[in-house]
């Protein structure tokens, strides 16, 4: 392989022998250290490759052994070359594409992003854009490291990130704290009190540590202390000496009450799919579209769907090319009145979609009193949804100051 | 030199081959023996000859230091030579040494 390589690069000729004494030509070619492959008789003589240097060398010897010599065949670069020294242009071309690669190829053309579930993938890419290493940025200028600080400083819930660049692809990965914010925030040596989260009638409270102030059946508001942080210590005459402030921590369920209201119209538009459908592609470079210049959209109504396809060589090489497909599929637009029956299907479905994603985040759900009432043209559904909940948040325990004279007095009974 | 390619196949072995033998010396670089590699059926390696004598499709005869060397058979043809080795390839049928 690297031989017949290296014999191109010199270049070489196809040749035919003929005359008095091939074989001898031959055997002389051999001491002179002139190198024949691929030797085959023909009918009256040899045909064989030779080097073009070696070529140039045989006048000799053709005379010496009265043979002939006709070149059949010439192969290799200095013969290509020749035969296109003429074409420069196209020389230049093949140059300016080579160089045009390596110069494109020093930008980033793609971002993947993994291991992110609170931060959306745009987030993240908005982020590189504000500084400024977002697609078709100079890779020289990017620093991973800086970058990866500025993305944990800037966002709490990444703790781990990883920045790399491959080609010309760059590879974000996020490791985002799962667990619920209140239990990292809470960590910190700054005692806190338990506040309501929402409006309800406190039903169960289990305090570990803190001083309660509600107790079950107590009606609170939104922001009012239901544990304290602080823990007075007082003297035996009943009276404040000292507070301490361990932090507040329990468990409260408060009955909750969620405000229902849906509206249903009881005429609606809808969009059929009348089967007659489009496509029509287009071709992004850059930040160039290119539209295809045939295609009209004829259609009164109709619902597009759009594919994108991004160019690229391989797994990490993309290309700034986006190709378009977008089908234009025709609808007809139908004014259409739902009975009562069909209007109490969507409203229960629904409600008991808004009662499941409750349920999901922990609420319990006690009581729900929705009716559905014609209002016009509309159907109304309406209600209150009745649940148990915890109603725990977190604010810093405010610091309480004994007055001088208390303090005083204690002071006189140590 | 002469002498030697005129002797008959079952001739005497002379005091320089003796010499040779007894001393392990390698006979290709000392008495000039030319060296046959045969490789399956389809190719032959040649060192230490002396030049092409004939050569066709069916048959090609190689001069050594000592005798002519006749390899026949079908499509032979020559790879390559240099001044030291010949690779042939094609479908050999016999090998023959004249003197």
């Amino acid at each position: 392989m690297l031989l017949s390589l290296i014999k191109y690069a010199q270049g070489y000729v196809y040749v035919r022998l003929t005359g008095y004494a091939p074989e001898r030509f031959l055997n002389l070619c051999g001491s002179r250290g002139i190198l024949v492959w691929n030797l085959a008789p023909c009918e009256d003589g040899y045909e064989f490759c030779i080097s073009a240097r070696g070529f140039r060398e045989l006048k000799p010897l053709l005379k010496k052994t009265r043979t002939k010599i006709r070149i059949l065949r010439r192969a290799g670069l200095p013969f290509v070359t020749f035969k296109y020294r003429k074409r420069k242009l196209f020389c230049a071309g093949i140059f300016l594409s080579g160089i045009l690669l390596y110069y494109l190829s020093g930008f980033i053309w793609n971002i993947e992003i993994n291991g992110n579930s609170y931060l959306s993938d745009e987030v993240i890419l908005d982020f590189l854009e504000e500084e400024t290493c977002t697609f078709g940025t100079r890779k020289s200028a990017i620093d991973c490291a800086a970058l990866e600080e500025s993305l944990r400083s800037r966002y709490d819930e990444v703790i781990w990130t990883s920045i790399k660049i491959y080609g010309t692809k760059m590879t974000v990965d996020v490791q985002e704290n799962l667990l619920p914010k209140e239990q990292y925030e809470k960590k910190d040596e700054m005692p806190y009190d338990i506040v309501a989260a929402k409006d309800g009638t406190v039903t169960e409270i289990i305090t570990r540590s803190g001083t309660p102030l509600v107790a079950a059946g107590t009606e609170v508001k939104k922001g009012d202390v239901l544990v304290s942080g602080s823990v007075a210590i007082s003297n035996d005459a009943e009276e404040v000496t000292e507070y301490l402030y361990p932090g507040a921590d329990a468990d409260i369920t408060a009955a909750v009450s969620y405000p229902y209201q849906e509206v249903i119209p009881e005429i609606y538009t809808q969009t059929v799919p009348t089967g007659e459908s489009r496509t029509d592609y287009s071709l992004t470079i850059g930040n160039v579209t290119i539209k295809n210049p045939f295609f009209k959209n004829s259609y009164k109504d109709c619902h597009v769907t759009t594919d994108t396809y991004q160019l690229h060589v391989t797994d990490h090489f993309y290309l700034p090319v986006w190709v378009e497909k977008s089908v234009y599929r025709e609808v007809e637009k139908k004014q259409k009145t739902h009975s009562e029956k069909e209007v109490r299907q969507i409203a229960t479905k629904n409600l008991e979609n808004f009662l499941k994603d409750l349920e999901e985040k922990g609420i319990q759900i006690t009581e729900k009193n929705v009716m559905i009432k014609k209002m016009g043209k509309n159907y109304v559904a309406d209600g209150t949804i009745f649940a148990r909940e915890s109603i725990v948040s977190y604010q810093p325990t405010e610091f309480m100051t004994i007055p001088d004279e208390e303090r005083q007095q204690t002071d006189e009974s140590d | 030199m002469k002498r030697n390619q005129k002797k008959p196949q079952g001739r005497e072995t002379t005091l320089r081959e003796k010499m040779v033998t007894n001393l392990e010396l390698p006979k290709d670089l000392m008495l000039g023996a030319s060296v046959l590699t045969v490789t399956g059926r389809g190719e032959a390696l040649i060192s230490n000859y002396k030049g092409i004598l004939e050569y066709r499709d069916s048959f090609i005869r190689v001069q050594t230091k000592n005798c002519r060397l006749q390899i026949s058979g079908a499509h032979l043809a020559i790879d390559y030579y240099t001044n030291e080795e010949m690779k042939i390839t094609g479908w050999i049928e016999a090998i023959q040494y004249e003197n």
